[in-house]
């Protein structure tokens, strides 16, 4: 009992203990990043102008009483009449800054930051394409056929009579008419296959990333590609839609500025990106994208899955691939399109769409 | 019981079959040929596919038969690699640019006097696809094959794409201060500027030019349109003093008498007459029909139509017209009139004329004063001015200024012209008159061509300034009831320039065209709609204005026209000569002088002959002189003469030689090696015909034509039924279902299932559906050798259909596509399984998948399928807007291209309707009948086709089917097509 008694006693005193250091110690650097980042890299920078004036060395140009005070209220210290808060008000186009609502200890902890802020190099780390699908000679049915066709042609031609003689017509007919089946049966079961883009490395003129965008910084697909809620072609975004962040965000991560800086070029140059398509369709196919966001209720993702691999040709889009929902998916009778159609007609609990027609050739290819 | 009375259906079909005679063609001894009974030499592919045989044992055929099918096999199918393909952004022009979308611009068509009001459709900022505009009540929304034709010569790569003084390049501010100081200069010594061009029907042009005539008082107007109604206006002229074209009211016409006037294809205004005369002809909704009359020597489509044609030689329209006036003053038949009366029935015509007083018109398409002088006497007895004919609210009003291009011709003579600006004329195809005066010409101080196109003229032409394509281009016209404007569907493709802002910057005017013509056409609204406020835009977003109409009155006039039918007397003709009649020809309507692939290709509906100029003979004359179809005569007449290949053509008077004119003739003769272009000059006025003699040459070439293959058997005939038979039968007497298909298991079709009616009472067989699904569909123009071959590959035929004897036959038109048919007899025999039917009723064809095997052709009983023999869509010289870079923009983005050894046919504009479904299904709506339109429902100027759900009970297709006169054709072998037609009813007895 007594026992206990001390170690409840020790285990109270060191949480007490552990709590009064952690109230009167500084948070690590870490946590005060992320302040800055959430409250003022909006409009600040360490090392440039942006909306609101650089924050370098701000430590030695302003006291820390003044920073603090007009951290806490700028609009009151405008008001007041400080000379200082008012040349900044009219330098920086009036723009006022909001209150951060921090405490006075947060604010020095974030001042702590901006003072130790070192410019870190980051690491280059250039994407390492994997080899997918590398390509090793592999004799394949109609290769074996096509040989087989032309040793029995070639016998026949070019044997002896005496060959010719014991091996009847039929022999020769027969053969031959099982390869030349098998050729052309084989030839015809692989012939989409140098339709579907095969996945390789293809040059972007820009290392655009995906992995960044999506899932970093989790930007919704439609804030780029907007086109594809509503119309059959998923636009490809125009430059002015990247200038809204990058106008001034002009160093990434992987790259540092280096593509942004291709970018940028591209802005004053008022240019285009010609971009190399990933999802190569045929001609004959038509896609419409408003269809399967809008009505059919699909996500982005359920299509576009390995979004995050840059530079490379995405999902193998291939008509099996695309039947997986065509011939089993339920549709939505719902729809006012079917109000007259199937109310009066078909009392259906469930109708799979490969009734509705979605399995008909001329649903895609026309 | 139901298999009994299905059984009497087709005993009766059948017995109704041998009852009528009806053939396809003539043979080369004039008889005629029944497709299924008599051996036709056929180009079909389907006499063609068996054409080796695989049992001979000969070492060759082995080959052959093995080595040509398995590698054959792989190889027909076109490798395409993956080849890197490019994105761009899509930059829109506007808060509403819609990527992929189409939007509608409204705009008009010039090229002839009817200004249609258009639909242009463009993709992505470029017209793809030109329509007629909806909202237009004359017309509907339909069109005929030359608007839809006209979209090529926008993206022409032979255009001249920018201003060039001789042959060197020039930009256009250089070339303004040189040609205006030059003008300056001209005017001020008194020499006189001549401006020729077409007849301008815009009053803002006609401000502009008279501003320009202020300007440089010299100037001088004149127009040149050799196949102009210039007897017309005289007439009218003479008679009434207007200088109009008045306006003929055909849906006011119970009795239609016309003399070689092909109203329904090319007269005038074709389209609007089509509604008009078929609003007459409403069977469904009226008991009663018009009676229509055809007095002509060549066979119109417009006669196809009529319930009476009689074949007059030119000489004797003269005869007959003053046989019928006569008999109008007097009421009967004086005695040097009798051999006529007899022939013609002119007492009973004329009785009936008289019983149909004002309600009736009389018209003539000839260019010989006295005759339309005597028409116009004839409708002015029958009080038709001011009922059925309009000549207060005329269809074109000439300005008094205008030169004819005689006068100019004449000036140019005495070298009295100094400066000449050709605006959209090629003069030495248009006029080969002025082939004689080259010296004349060259010596002209200033030429200014505005021509598109690099001609003749533009060899020795001083500055070449190039007009924009009208699809570029702002206009405004003014026909009867409406001001209709033009606006552009593309920003200038070129470096080229509206030709009357050249002219604004000649004059120094302060305003550019627009803006000029925003002003005018202001200033003409105010005048017109009596001070009320009309907002421009509204006004250029819908393309027309109505203007108020003024009260037509009765004119009747009291002329003395004894000198006139002297004049006729006098110009009688024997019967040994040969009568040549030029008549226009709607299929070479084009809107510039240069070959239109479109309209070159799509063949004539009476004839079926295309890429070539033929002079039609009748089977007797042919017989007489010994000429055979494809032989070439040598025409002579007093002032010119031609080498011209021969058509026999059945119902064609005797001993008349009929050519087609148009624009685009010089064109197509060129390639046809006649060598000298006929001379027009003295058949633009005076005479209506001429006399003329002939030699037969010993040269003969086949005839470009697409009849004696793409025929189906003459049991596909849909029964035609007089007016009499019609009313007495029992509407719920319906053709039952033929026997076949009763074995055949009928199919379940969800969500639809598309159908078509096509109402034949209403079709003209002009062919404007086929040149608009060609559009539309990207099919490829073949060229005059794979025609010849059998190798067209339009989608939708017309099939023409002859009836009775050889010298004056009935002629039925039957709009053929692929039937869709429920029960395919393709989908059997396809070897790779690229045919299938989906669920809502249409045939598939799927083009990756088809190895070429045509097995599916052959099969067809409608042979309705085409196949690409070649790489027609690259590297085909008589398509060039799918082999070069500018042209392949005129392509339809929504359809694919399809390659050679793929077989295709009509889809039901297939692309047409998922968008629409895509659209509802996004907007969360229904469809409603009338959303989806077909490309050739949309450009119908009959509205005969019809197309919709027929599962759905609200929509007009459903209505249809009910109806007594709907037939399959070839139903009976059970093959359940989707598309019904609606037999023709004429008028057979003359019971109005």
């Amino acid at each position: 009992m007594a026992f206990c008694m001390r170690f409840c006693s020790k285990a109270v005193k060191v949480i007490l203990y552990l709590l009064l250091l952690n109230g009167f110690n500084s948070y690590g650097t870490d946590d005060y990043k992320e302040l800055f980042k959430e409250n003022c890299a909006s409009c600040h920078e360490i090392g440039r102008i942006l909306t609101g004036p650089d924050l370098m060395n701000i430590n030695s140009l302003r006291t820390t009483d003044w920073l603090i005070d007009f951290i806490g209220d700028s609009k009151k210290m405008i008001e007041e009449g400080d000379p200082i808060a008012n040349q900044l008000y009219e330098e920086y186009q009036r723009i006022e800054m909001p209150p951060a609502g921090l405490s006075k200890n947060e604010i020095l902890g974030i001042l702590d930051y901006i003072e130790n802020f070192e410019v870190v190099k980051p690491v280059y780390q250039p994407y390492t394409v994997q080899e997918i699908n590398k390509t090793r000679f592999k004799p394949t049915t109609s290769l074996i056929a096509l040989s087989a066709l032309l040793l029995l042609l070639l016998l026949y031609l070019l044997g002896s009579p005496l060959l010719r003689k014991r091996l009847p017509m039929s022999f020769y007919i027969i053969t031959i008419s099982f390869f030349g089946l098998a050729f052309s049966m084989s030839v015809s079961k692989n012939r989409t296959k140098h339709l579907v883009a095969k996945e390789q490395h293809i040059a972007q003129p820009l290392e655009f990333s995906h992995k960044v965008h999506y899932t970093d910084y989790q930007i919704d697909c439609i804030y780029c590609h907007e086109k594809a809620l509503n119309y059959a072609t998923a636009n490809l975004p125009l430059l002015s839609n990247c200038m809204k962040c990058h106008d001034y965000i002009r160093e990434g991560e992987s790259f540092e500025k280096k593509e942004i800086d291709k970018l940028i070029k591209l802005w004053e140059q008022e240019k285009d990106i010609a971009w190399v398509k990933g999802y190569r369709l045929s001609e004959h196919v038509h896609f419409d994208h408003g269809l399967h966001t809008q009505t059919a209720g699909l996500k982005c993702t359920d299509c576009h899955v390995n979004i995050e691999i840059p530079s490379i040709t995405k999902t193998n889009v291939s008509m099996k691939w695309c039947l997986a929902c065509h011939e089993k998916q339920s549709v939505n009778l719902l729809l006012n399109y079917y109000k007259n159609v199937y109310d009066t007609i078909y009392n259906f609990s469930g109708l799979i769409s490969s009734l509705n027609g979605s399995s008909n050739c001329f649903c895609c290819h026309y | 019981m139901e298999a009994a009375i299905a059984f009497a259906v087709i005993i009766d079909n059948e017995m109704l079959m041998k009852k009528k005679d009806i053939w396809t063609a003539l043979d080369e001894d004039g008889n005629k040929l029944i497709p299924g009974k008599s051996p036709i030499p056929s180009t079909h592919m389907r006499d063609h596919i068996f054409n080796f045989s695989l049992l001979k044992s000969d070492r060759r055929n082995f080959l052959k038969s093995v080595g040509l099918g398995s590698v054959a096999f792989s190889l027909a199918t076109a490798c395409s690699k993956s080849a890197v393909k490019k994105g761009l952004p899509f930059f829109p022009n506007s808060s509403d640019a819609k990527p992929g979308q189409e939007l509608y611009y409204k705009t008009t068509c010039p090229v002839c006097l009817a200004h249609c009001p258009l639909s242009v459709k463009t993709i992505d900022y470029r017209p793809v696809k030109i329509e007629g505009n909806n909202e237009y009540p004359k017309t509907s929304g339909g069109l005929c094959a030359s608007a839809h034709a006209s979209l090529f010569d926008l993206y022409n790569r032979e255009r001249i794409t920018k201003p060039y003084k001789g042959p060197l390049e020039k930009t256009w501010k250089e070339l303004d201060i040189e040609i205006r100081s030059k003008l300056q200069e001209l005017s001020a010594r008194g020499k006189e500027i001549a401006i020729l061009s077409d007849h301008i029907n815009s009053p803002a042009s006609l401000q502009l030019l008279s501003d320009f005539k202020t300007e440089y008082p010299a100037t001088q107007l004149y127009f040149l349109n050799p196949l102009f109604p210039d007897a017309l206006i005289q007439a009218n002229k003479k008679c009434f003093g207007k200088a109009v074209i008045p306006s003929f009211h055909f849906s006011k016409a119970r009795l239609i008498v016309s003399f070689g006037a092909d109203f329904l294809a090319s007269w005038l205004n074709p389209v609007e007459f089509t509604q008009e005369y078929l609003a007459m002809r409403d069977i469904d909704n009226s008991r009663s029909l018009s009676y229509h009359i055809q007095f002509e020597s060549q066979y119109s489509i417009t006669a196809a139509s009529a319930d009476k044609r009689f074949r007059i030689k030119p000489s004797e329209e003269g005869i007959i017209l003053r046989a019928l006036y006569d008999y109008l003053q007097t009421k009967s038949i004086l005695p040097p009139h009798k051999p006529i009366e007899e022939k013609y029935e002119i007492a009973r015509l004329a009785e009936k004329l008289l019983e149909y007083r004002g309600r009736s018109i009389v018209i003539s398409s000839s260019n010989d004063t006295a005759i339309q002088m005597l028409v116009t006497g004839i409708n002015s007895l029958l009080d038709n001015y001011g009922r059925s004919i309009d000549l207060d609210n005329p269809f074109l009003k000439i300005p008094q200024e205008n030169g004819s291009v005689n006068e100019l011709i004449s000036k140019i003579e005495k070298n009295q012209i100094a400066a000449l600006v050709c605006w959209n004329k090629d003069l030495h195809s248009d006029y080969p008159v002025f082939n004689d005066l080259q010296d004349n010409l060259e010596a002209i101080e200033l030429k200014i061509s505005f021509n598109h196109y690099r001609d003749r003229f533009s060899e020795y032409a001083d500055y070449l300034c190039p007009d924009h394509h009208y699809l570029e281009a702002w206009n405004n016209y003014v026909s009867k009831g409406y001001l209709k404007m033009a606006q552009a569907s593309i920003k200038p493709l070129f470096n080229s320039r509206q030709a009357e802002d050249s002219l604004l910057r000649w004059m120094k005017h302060p305003d550019d065209w627009y803006a000029y013509l925003i002003k005018s056409t202001q200033a003409f609204l105010q005048g017109v709609s009596k001070g009320n406020e009309v907002a421009m835009e509204e006004v250029i977003k819908k393309g027309f204005w109505e203007i108020p109409l003024t009260k037509a009155r009765q004119y009747n006039f009291k002329q003395y026209l004894d000198p006139y039918i002297q004049q006729l007397e006098s110009e009688k003709k024997g019967s040994g000569v040969f009568e040549i009649l030029l008549v226009e020809s709607p299929d070479l309507k084009s809107y510039s002088s240069k070959l239109n692939p479109f309209l070159a290709e799509k063949p004539d509906p009476v004839s079926s002959s295309s890429w070539k100029v033929y002079v039609r003979i009748s089977p007797k004359t042919a017989k007489q002189n010994g000429i055979k179809d494809g032989q070439f005569i040598r025409i002579r007449t007093a002032i010119a003469e031609i080498k011209i290949p021969c058509l026999v053509q059945a119902g064609v008077a005797d001993s008349c030689l009929i050519i087609p004119a148009g624009k685009m003739a010089g064109a197509l003769m060129e390639k046809n090696n006649s060598l000298q272009l006929f001379d027009r000059r003295a058949l633009s006025h005076q005479k209506s015909s001429m006399q003329a003699e002939i030699d037969v040459l010993p040269g003969k070439e086949k005839i470009c034509r697409t009849q004696s293959h793409h025929t189906i058997s003459v049991e596909a005939i849909v029964p035609e039924i007089s007016l009499r038979e019609y009313l007495d039968k029992d509407p719920s007497q319906k053709s039952a279902e033929p026997l076949s298909s009763l074995l055949t298991k009928k199919r379940d079709f969800h969500p639809h299932h598309w159908g078509m009616v096509i109402d034949l009472n209403r079709c003209t067989g002009c062919g404007a559906c086929s040149v608009s699904c060609q559009a539309e569909n990207n099919i490829p123009v073949v060229g005059e050798e794979e025609v010849t071959k059998g190798r067209s590959m339009a989608w939708m035929k017309i099939q023409r259909f002859y009836e009775g004897e050889t010298d004056n036959p009935l002629i039925r038109f039957l709009p053929v596509l692929c039937q869709q048919c429920d029960n395919a007899p393709c989908e059997s025999v396809c070897p790779v399984s690229a045919v299938s039917s989906s669920t809502e009723g249409l045939n598939q064809q799927n083009y990756s998948r088809c190895i070429g095997a045509r097995f599916c052709a052959t099969n067809c009983p409608y042979l309705s399928r085409t196949f690409n023999y070649k790489n027609y869509t690259y590297e085909n010289p008589h398509s060039p807007h799918m082999s070069d870079k500018t042209g392949r923009l005129m392509l339809n983005p929504e359809v694919s291209t399809r390659e050679k050894g793929t077989a295709e046919k009509c889809t039901f504009c297939i692309q047409r309707i998922q968008k629409r479904k895509a659209r509802a299904k996004q907007a969360n709506q229904s469809l409603a009948d009338g959303m989806i339109k077909t490309a050739c429902q949309q450009s119908c100027p009959a509205s005969a086709i019809y197309f919709g759900d027929m599962k759905d009970p609200s929509s007009r297709v459903y209505h249809l089917l009910q109806s007594k006169r709907a037939h399959q054709v070839l139903g009976r072998i059970g093959t359940r097509p989707s598309i019904y037609y609606l037999s023709k009813v004429r008028n057979m007895d003359m019971d109005i």
